[in-house]
């Protein structure tokens, strides 16, 4: 009975947030050092239990002191220290140096309750996204994590990590993603009401294509027609919050909306991304994200806020 | 006989008894013809003064109690709000107020017994068993002490200055109107006193300029005033005798006008840095306190007919409006209020001085 139960928790240790299913070099390094653990604890346990079972069993008798002594002096301080002592040297080794970066892609990933600002930095280049994580496959990349009001945790848990991001300190995480997929990540620190919502979709690019998908994020705005939506946007005062490359650089109190329309959830990680979501999410933000820092716009009439939903969609 | 205890005791319960038939038999006067007795004026008068001392004793006392703005403010209010009863250095006070018991006042000859802190506390809290009402909005220790500033001016003050600066651009009232005399108006009549025939407002800032403004968000405004929502003793006094009609066809002749002020600060005149900061601020807003950009809203590319123009509207009402959303006593009631809140609710009061600068120093039409 227990094992089956047990059974149906295997599932749970695949997809696309398991640490058991490593896409990335850290993530890997940990799953072996898991593994080891695992493996040694259960021998050590096996040990005990036979030892206690056989003293359990043993005919009661007088043992010689020579004998006595042996067993606690070699099972209680010997073979702790050695195994105690081995297991330091495993994960000292295993503990990544930093002193240099080997990375030449830097991402900047500053938490804000309850979503995350994402630059990406390469050479002079500084792109400004949101809610969403691209990473060449093969490739160490040097995250730079901050938050803006208070503690968040950045975790990637195929790719490796998590990472505190401590308001006033500028943590560092390298991290070598090493197969294309997509993943999620999520904060792990309980941070308010939406703690739970803050969530975000990782994308790994096979080697070569992540500089298009760069390119791609660093031009304006894809759709640059002046249409109803965009209009509504305007005068709505959506602008004083959002940016959209090459149409309105205002407010930056919110995500940068500029290529809103290709991530694949909403809000980050609070629904999938599609018409019906924006629509609600438009509607009234605190009814799908309780704290979401954004006003509910609960008076504009449907068509309204249709035509600012499918505005967004079309900026890819 | 020695007094026992049971004596006293039938003493207290005879006085019980009388005191109780005196009060049950309405014996007692209450007229307000007969006046008080000297000896209960004198007491009910000193019991006001201690008490008004004694809770007036936290209150601290701005700077800059002597602004042409505030007392222009108090001005033009005393004289709709206060001078019926009191009346003021160009009429006496009229008839009726004189037959309240206590009668209320003329105020030049006895401000100089008070501080400004006891003046501020009898303006906002009025006198309890007289006729002196409280302020009616509560939450707006600024209107207070803009009364309280024009008080401490009013004893030096000639009647023609007063004058002016109580009906501003409107033609003052034939000698002796008395006190009605504003209600009867023409309401634009009144409202000229303050806000002037082309809406520009008060150049020292006492007024807002109506003049930028569109027709629908003055209507909202007025209403919101009608409501009691938007809390002002000033504005909510001057809406509540109008009519629907009266109310539409003022937002209607104020949105009529064409902005031709220019900004009414010389953006010349002011530090450089206050100004680089507050273009900063309306440009990109603070994004690590969460402030959005104010030109998202406020600019001349973005925005609905619902929201106002700041561009070249007064720095004082400026500030004092930023004043009131952060501190959550700014409601209208109207649709889109909650958009500003939400924006602007971690300004700093240096982060408000810069920005108020700065849209004062644009022009109306300024095209960023
Ligand atoms: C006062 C600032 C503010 C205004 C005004 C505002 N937003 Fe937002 N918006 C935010 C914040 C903050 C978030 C992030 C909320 C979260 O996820 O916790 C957000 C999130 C969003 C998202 C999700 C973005 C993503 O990465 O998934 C969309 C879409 C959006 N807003 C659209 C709009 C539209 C359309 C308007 C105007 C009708 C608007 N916003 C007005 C602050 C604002
Ligand atoms: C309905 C008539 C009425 C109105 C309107 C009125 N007051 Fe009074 N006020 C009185 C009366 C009556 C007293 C006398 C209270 C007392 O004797 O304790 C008084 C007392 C005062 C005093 C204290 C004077 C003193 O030393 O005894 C001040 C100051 C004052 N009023 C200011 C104002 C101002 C400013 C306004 C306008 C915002 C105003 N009043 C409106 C009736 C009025
Ligand atoms: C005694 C001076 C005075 C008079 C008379 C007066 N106002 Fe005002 N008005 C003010 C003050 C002071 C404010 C700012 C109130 C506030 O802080 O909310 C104001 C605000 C307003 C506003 C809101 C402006 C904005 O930008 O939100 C409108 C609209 C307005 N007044 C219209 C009128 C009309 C119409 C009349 C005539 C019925 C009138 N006022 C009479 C002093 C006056
Ligand atoms: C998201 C939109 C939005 C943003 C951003 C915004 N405001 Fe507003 N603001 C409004 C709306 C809507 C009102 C009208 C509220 C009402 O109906 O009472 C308003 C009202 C005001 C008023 C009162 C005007 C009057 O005539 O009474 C001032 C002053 C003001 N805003 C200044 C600012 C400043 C300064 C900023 C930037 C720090 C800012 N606003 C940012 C939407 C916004
Ligand atoms: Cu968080």
């Amino acid at each position: 009975m227990v094992a089956l139960l047990l059974l149906l928790l295997v599932p749970a240790c695949g997809g696309p947030q398991s640490a058991l299913d490593p896409a990335g070099l850290e993530a890997e390094r940990i799953g072996s050092f898991f593994l080891f653990m695992v493996l040694g604890a259960a021998t050590i346990w096996a040990l005990l239990m036979g030892t206690a079972i056989l003293a359990i069993l043993r005919r009661p008798g007088r043992h010689t002191e020579r004998f006595a002594n042996t067993l606690i002096i070699g099972g209680g301080v010997i073979f702790p220290t050695i195994g105690l002592a081995a297991l330091l040297t495993v994960g000292l080794r295993s503990l990544p140096d930093w002193s240099g970066s080997p990375a030449d892609l830097r991402i900047h990933v500053h938490g804000e309750q309850f979503w995350w600002r994402v630059a990406y930095e390469r050479g002079d280049e500084r792109i400004v996204s949101a809610n969403e994580i691209h990473l060449p496959a093969g490739e160490p990349v040097e995250f730079v994590l901050t938050t803006a009001d208070v503690i968040h945790s950045f975790w990637m848990p195929a790719i490796g990590g998590k990472m505190d991001m401590m308001p006033g300190r500028v943590n560092r995480l390298i991290l070598t993603p090493t197969t294309p997929g997509i993943y999620r990540g999520a904060c792990a620190e309980f941070c308010g009401p939406s703690h739970a919502l803050m969530a975000f979709a990782i994308v790994v690019h096979p080697p070569g294509e992540f500089d298009d998908w760069l390119v791609a994020e660093t031009s304006p705005a894809s759709n640059s027609a002046e249409t109803e939506g965009r209009r509504l946007f305007l005068a709505n005062g959506c602008a004083a919050c959002h940016r959209i490359g090459g149409i309105v650089e205002l407010g930056e109190v919110g995500p940068d909306l500029t290529h809103v329309g290709s991530r694949r959830t909403l809000a980050a990680g609070t629904a999938p991304m599609s018409r019906q979501a924006l629509t609600d999410w438009i509607t009234d933000p605190q009814a799908l994200k309780p704290g979401a820092g954004m006003p509910a716009y609960t008076m504009l009439p449907e068509e309204e806020i249709l035509a600012i939903a499918d505005f967004l969609l079309s900026l890819e | 006989m020695t007094i026992r205890l049971r004596h006293l005791v039938h003493v207290l319960a005879a006085l019980v008894v009388t005191c109780a038939a005196v009060f049950w038999s309405g014996i007692i006067s209450i007229s307000a013809s007969s006046g008080h007795w000297t000896i209960t004026d004198l007491i009910l008068h000193t019991a006001m003064r201690r008490s008004v001392i004694f809770h007036a004793r936290n209150v601290t006392v701005p700077p800059d109690l002597e602004h042409p703005g505030l007392v222009r403010r108090g001005a033009a209010h005393f004289e709709s709000g206060c001078a019926p009863c009191h009346g003021s250095p160009v009429r006496p006070r009229s008839t009726v107020p004189q037959e309240m018991t206590p009668p209320p006042p003329p105020l030049a000859p006895v401000i100089g017994q008070w501080e400004p802190q006891h003046l501020f506390w009898i303006v906002k809290h009025g006198v309890k068993f007289t006729g002196m009402p409280a302020w009616p909005a509560l939450s707006r220790d600024d209107e207070v002490w803009a009364i309280t500033a024009f008080l401490l001016a009013m004893p030096e003050m000639d009647g023609a200055t007063y004058t002016a600066l109580a009906y501003g651009a409107a033609e003052p009232p034939a000698r002796g109107a008395g006190g009605l005399s504003l209600v009867t108006r023409p309401p634009l009549e009144n409202c000229v006193r303050c806000h002037d025939h082309e809406g520009k407002g008060d150049p020292n800032g006492a007024f807002p300029r109506l003049d930028i403004q569109t027709e629908i968000y003055l209507r909202k405004a007025l209403e919101a005033y009608h409501r009691g929502q938007r809390a002002s003793g000033i504005m909510e006094s001057m809406v509540a005798p109008l009519t629907e009609a009266e109310t539409t066809a003022l937002a209607a002749h104020y949105a009529r006008k064409a902005p031709d002020a220019p900004a009414p600060v010389d953006p010349a005149s002011l530090p450089p840095d206050i100004l680089r900061r507050g273009k900063e601020i309306a440009q990109i807003g603070i994004p690590e306190r969460n402030v959005a950009s104010c030109l998202g809203c406020h600019g001349p590319k973005t925005g609905r007919p619902e929201f106002p123009q700041i561009h070249g509207q007064y720095r004082e009402y400026i500030e004092i409006q930023l004043n009131l959303f952060v501190s959550g006593t700014r409601s209208s009631g109207a649709d889109f209020e909650h958009l500003m809140s939400m924006a602007t609710h971690a300004l700093d009061p240096a982060d408000i001085e810069a920005v108020a600068a700065w849209f004062a120093s644009r022009p109306p039409s300024a095209d960023n």
